[in-house]
């Protein structure tokens, strides 16, 4: 049987016509195979002889065309595997050509050798390129046809955007995933980029949590393909974050460590400014540990602080409590919205489904704040993780607290915490309003005391001290300890 | 549990000594036989386990004491505020209207009924 011989021009011959709607002339198929017309009709006799259904129909004076129904009945039958680049989808084929000549930009390659592996007519050649050409515009890259050859043109960093969008990592939620991915092609390349990960972990003293870890990896990995098939030619024209350099040296460190390993692992010198752009995705992600904690800017408390104040109004509840770490959410989105940094979310479907009505607020409200705050607008994956801050907060606010409410007499402000507390938390079952004079109190007759004085140490009920004014900063006091009673609690199941 | 007694005044005070003179001369009325200095005493002892800032121009001063014998919260408003100093807010308040909490420490009273209205009403 002709196609079980695997014939190379056979192969071609059909996956040139499956990637062919219409009819195709014998004379096309030649020039394409760079055989005679004559040759051409002995191949199609052949595949048709050679199966027991006719896989290739012909009209006269139109041409050849593939019988999808026959040649899937086929394939079924001789159990090929489907597995050649003309079996893939016209959107995966452009975006393995894009992908190619991203990698190689600013060189270019022969039209023939992008588009020749995938056996498409000159028709669909030209539809794939029209449709590139629209795809690279939103990055700003030129995709240029000239004289048989083809590549595309562009800012480097605007390059790196769109490889970073065409590579496939969205599924990537372990680093060890990229082992064997398919974008991720070379082995050794992966492994040493896990070492490095690793390695800026150790200076950090700290994990590099999900999605930081894997929008880094790609990163590092992108540059290094780069870096591989053109050398250090490009122009980063990257503008240094001096300001930030200033105030996260030992991050600075850091990055200027990362190029230097690269350097070595190529033999290749960097550019110095390629350390700016990997310092850039290190102060634009948010580590396990709090060592941003202490330098949380007036402008990024602000911007929670709207958020917060916005959402709550929409939502018609308080959500104050989660101003402190949302704060450590936001610092860094603001770096990757001023790096245009993106990064992937894998439980975007899932929030947008479980939490519509709050992602739609906040995507909402966002846009305003943001946007009035001179920053670009999040996209839906920066949103899916704010939304979660506030679903943690609601989740935190069903669960039901008792609490006794504590003042030196029992009647003045304890009274006025009343009204204040359970507004705020709407969750808390006040048990009790009394005097600090009052030590009857057991363990189990309350979870927490709100006091305007000092507890004694006789209670055995956690508690804390507030004003009767009831602020922020007594409702985030208030918070805190009850964060840290559910962790307890958490602990303890 | 017993009724208090929730009294509205006006003041006139110069400062906060002479605020605390005429809380001491309100004390007195409840509690027969309280002298300056202990009425002092029970006002510091308060202010130093906690905040008695009620509001923005809202303060509490409690005189807690065996002595007194008819309890009593006097909702006082003053015709010329003055400056607080808050160690809890490290900040300074303007204050015009004070609650002096007059009750004995085994008091058995019910909740205050006007304390609420008179700190939100900015009118009273």
């Amino acid at each position: 049987m002709v196609i079980m011989r695997d014939s190379t021009r056979v192969n071609d011959l059909i996956y040139y016509l499956l990637n062919n709607s219409g009819f195709v002339k014998a004379e096309e198929i030649a020039a394409f195979l760079h055989v005679s017309k004559k040759t051409v009709y002995r191949l199609i006799k052949n595949i048709n002889d050679g199966s027991k259904i006719p896989l290739i129909s012909s009209q006269r004076g139109v041409g050849y065309k593939i019988n999808y129904r026959h040649y899937m009945q086929f394939k079924q039958q001789n159990k090929i595997a489907n597995n050649s680049l003309g079996n893939v989808s016209p959107v995966e084929r452009r975006n393995r050509i894009m992908k190619q000549l991203l990698l190689i930009s600013p060189q270019s390659i022969k039209e023939s050798e992008a588009f020749g592996k995938y056996y498409v007519s000159s028709n669909v050649q030209s539809n794939d390129q029209h449709a590139m050409k629209s795809i690279l515009k939103r990055y700003q890259i030129n995709l240029v046809v000239k004289d048989g050859y083809i590549r595309v043109k562009g800012a480097e960093l605007n390059i790196r955007n769109a490889i970073k969008e065409l590579i496939d990592d969205r599924e990537i939620v372990n680093l060890r995933q990229f082992i064997g991915n398919k974008d991720f092609d070379s082995k050794f390349d992966v492994r040493f980029v896990l070492k490095l990960i690793d390695k800026i972990e150790d200076q950090l003293q700290t994990s590099l949590p999900y999605p930081y870890n894997v929008n880094l990896f790609s990163h590092i990995y992108i540059l290094i393909s780069r870096l591989r098939k053109t050398g250090s030619k490009f122009n980063l024209k990257a503008e240094s974050p001096k300001q930030d350099i200033d105030s996260n040296h030992s991050l600075y460190q850091i990055s200027k460590n990362v190029v230097n390993d690269i350097s070595n692992y190529l033999n290749l010198k960097l550019q110095k400014n390629e350390a700016d752009s990997i310092f850039e995705y290190l102060i634009s992600s948010r580590f396990d540990n709090d060592i941003s904690k202490e330098c949380i800017s007036d402008e990024v408390s602000e911007i929670t602080k709207e958020l917060i104040d916005e959402v709550s109004k929409k939502m018609g509840r308080d959500f104050f409590s989660i101003q402190t770490s949302l704060e450590k959410h936001i610092q860094p989105l603001i770096k990757r919205l001023d790096n245009h940094i993106h990064v992937n979310n894998n439980l975007l479907e899932q929030i947008k489904i479980e939490y519509q009505d709050l992602f739609n607020i906040i995507k909402d409200v966002s846009k305003k704040v943001f946007i009035s705050n001179n920053y670009g607008r999040p996209d839906d994956n920066e949103i899916g993780y704010i939304t979660l801050y506030f679903a943690q907060a609601l989740e935190n606010q069903s669960a039901k607290l008792r609490v006794i409410l504590m003042c030196a007499t029992g009647i003045g402000t304890s009274e006025l915490l009343r009204i204040k507390v359970k507004n705020t938390f709407p969750n808390f079952e006040v048990v009790g309003v009394t005097s600090n004079n009052d030590l009857s109190f057991q363990k189990g007759d309350a979870d927490l005391i709100i006091s305007t004085v000092r507890v004694s140490d006789k209670i055995p009920i956690p508690s804390v001290v507030v004003s009767a004014f009831f602020t922020r900063k007594d409702k985030e006091i208030v918070q805190r300890k009850v964060d840290e009673l559910q962790g307890e609690h958490d602990e303890n199941k | 549990m017993m009724k208090i007694n929730e009294i509205f005044k006006y003041a006139s005070c110069k400062n906060a000594a002479d605020l605390d003179r005429q809380i001491a001369n309100f004390a007195k009325e409840c509690a027969p036989g309280i002298t300056d200095k202990e009425v002092e005493t029970d006002i510091q002892l308060r202010n130093k386990s906690g905040e008695g800032l009620m509001s923005s121009d809202v303060l509490a001063i409690h005189v807690q004491d065996k002595k007194v014998v008819k309890d009593t919260v006097i909702y006082l408003t003053l015709t010329s505020p003055f400056n607080y100093f808050s160690d809890y807010f490290k900040k300074k308040f303007v204050i015009s209207k004070v609650v002096v909490i007059i009750v004995n420490p085994q008091h058995k009273l019910d909740s205050l009924t006007k304390l609420t209205d008179f700190v939100i009403n900015k009118n009273k």
